[in-house]
């Protein structure tokens, strides 16, 4: 029985301890990948959709998005020096030092993937999530750096890393990264694929308010805009539901989203506007009635706040309290 | 199954407080995150009772001994909490048409069924009611 040794709690914790400790941005000081093929137990995955569309249909392509800033990352840093490229990229001047604080977590030795999207979010940020490599290609063509979130070991024994893809290049099918300490570095992409594997793959994508991730698709993008709400930045959240509204113009939740957050910028004669034509392209929509009444009444326009109310009890659904709630209190003012 | 009802009840909590209206803009104002919310467990809703409506389901499901009819209803019955503690297993519903494809959907309405407790076909399946 190997264990039967009498002080082997202490040996295991220093052997945690050495392992959790190394787990976090081991790039740091490491400036190439593990020669041997450690990964060789499983095999290395890569896109052959990627490949394949990249060898046989299209000529050569050279990606490279150079006004990514580059910040060297500190010891087990990688997490805040990745965000800080891409924030500033995106538009909002940032100190990685000024990261650290809301992104890394000491007791993990680096930063996980939920404080760095809430970090984006309280820049009033855009972090949008994708986890393939034709997405990573896409958004890189359409020239948005992508932060990953990369193994560098082992399966079962993990050193996560965050860098920031920004660009990738057909002829020697590499991808190009701020990582670690190279502003440059450049990696063919079966190594970089075994380190971005399916099962773990994680990348964001961090944009100002207003611009869609290339690959958005509407009910994805709109769950991220809605957590903007959460934190009061009702500005980026309007201009990203406006966007959206674009992209999208008969999604309903992009309309409502906006009128919601011209009520939270204190604007109810905008979001009168918005909610008028949201009934008109959504007639059954209870919940677009709804909030119509609700902003006409704001306004002062009692009669036509009635009769939208009464529509929306009358149409009914999930959210039927609501509706009644809102008729009540239309009902309890005297009319002008 | 522990982990698997502790993150119904999450998720039912979290279905819960969905419906709760907006912060800051007024007490009887429909928020967006409970519209979209209501969008994801509708499209969950309909995809399951799209496999439901498959031919070659049904007939797998008939030779399982569960009535189809019976399932469509109680399906159809399902709270918006529920849905949304099934939701990681509807996502599982492979699309297509092939007979594998008919073999794999039967499999996981029958998981759902059974987590359900409409049906108890899997023993080691417990339902999340």
């Amino acid at each position: 029985m190997p264990f039967a040794y009498p002080h082997r709690w202490p040996i295991l914790g220093i052997v945690t301890t050495l392992a959790l400790s190394a787990s976090a941005c081991t790039a740091s000081g490491v400036a190439r990948w593990p020669a041997q093929a450690s990964v060789a137990t499983e095999a290395r995955p890569h896109s052959p959709t990627a490949e394949a569309a990249h060898a046989a249909t299209e000529p050569a392509t050279v990606v490279r998005i150079a006004d990514v800033p580059f910040f060297a990352q500190k010891r087990y840093q990688c997490g805040p020096a990745a965000l800080a490229m891409a924030l500033e990229w995106s538009g909002e001047k940032v100190d990685p030092e000024d990261l650290v604080a809301s992104v890394y977590t000491p007791d993990l030795h680096g930063s996980l993937q939920a404080s760095m999207i809430a970090a984006i979010r309280r820049h009033g940020r855009i972090g949008y999530v994708i986890d393939s490599p034709d997405e990573l290609f896409a958004e890189l063509r359409a020239g948005n750096p992508v932060i990953v979130l990369q193994n560098l070991r082992f399966s079962w024994w993990p050193a996560w890393h965050y860098a920031v893809v920004i660009g990738y290049d057909t002829r020697d099918r590499s991808v190009l990264m701020r990582s670690g300490s190279d502003a440059e570095r450049r990696v063919g992409w079966r190594r970089f694929a075994s380190s971005w594997p399916p099962g773990s793959r994680w990348g964001l994508v961090v944009l100002a308010p207003g611009k869609l991730p290339a690959t958005a698709t509407a009910h994805a993008y709109l769950k991220t805009v809605v957590a903007l709400e959460r934190v009061d930045q009702w500005d980026a959240a309007a201009t990203s539901y406006r966007a959206a509204l674009q992209r999208w113009p008969r999604n309903l939740a992009a309309a409502i989203g906006l009128a919601n957050a011209e009520l939270g910028l204190q604007r109810p004669v905008a979001a009168e506007t918005i909610l008028r034509a949201t009934v008109q392209e959504h007639p059954h929509s209870a919940q677009a009635h709804n909030n119509f009444a609700h902003v006409l009444a704001l306004n002062g326009k009692h009669d036509e706040a009635l009769r939208q109310a009464r529509m929306a009890v009358l149409l009914g659904g999930k959210h039927t309290e609501i509706y009644r709630q809102t008729l009540e209190q239309i009902e309890g003012r005297t009319p002008p | 199954m522990k982990r698997f009802f502790l993150k119904s009840v999450v998720l039912t909590l979290v279905a819960g407080l969905m419906v709760l209206p907006a912060r800051s803009a007024g007490a009887a104002l429909v928020s967006t995150g409970s519209l979209l919310a209501g969008q994801s467990t509708d499209a969950g809703r309909s995809r399951l009772q799209t496999a439901l409506a498959r031919e070659d389901v049904r007939r797998g499901l008939a030779a399982f001994g569960v009535d189809p009819e019976r399932a469509d209803e109680q399906i159809a019955a399902l709270s918006d909490e529920e849905i949304a503690a099934l939701d990681g297993h509807i996502d599982d519903l492979p699309a297509g048409g092939g007979v594998v494809t008919a073999i794999a959907v039967t499999f996981v309405v029958l998981v759902v069924l059974d987590l359900l407790g409409i049906t108890d076909i899997f023993t080691f399946l417990h339902p999340i009611r």
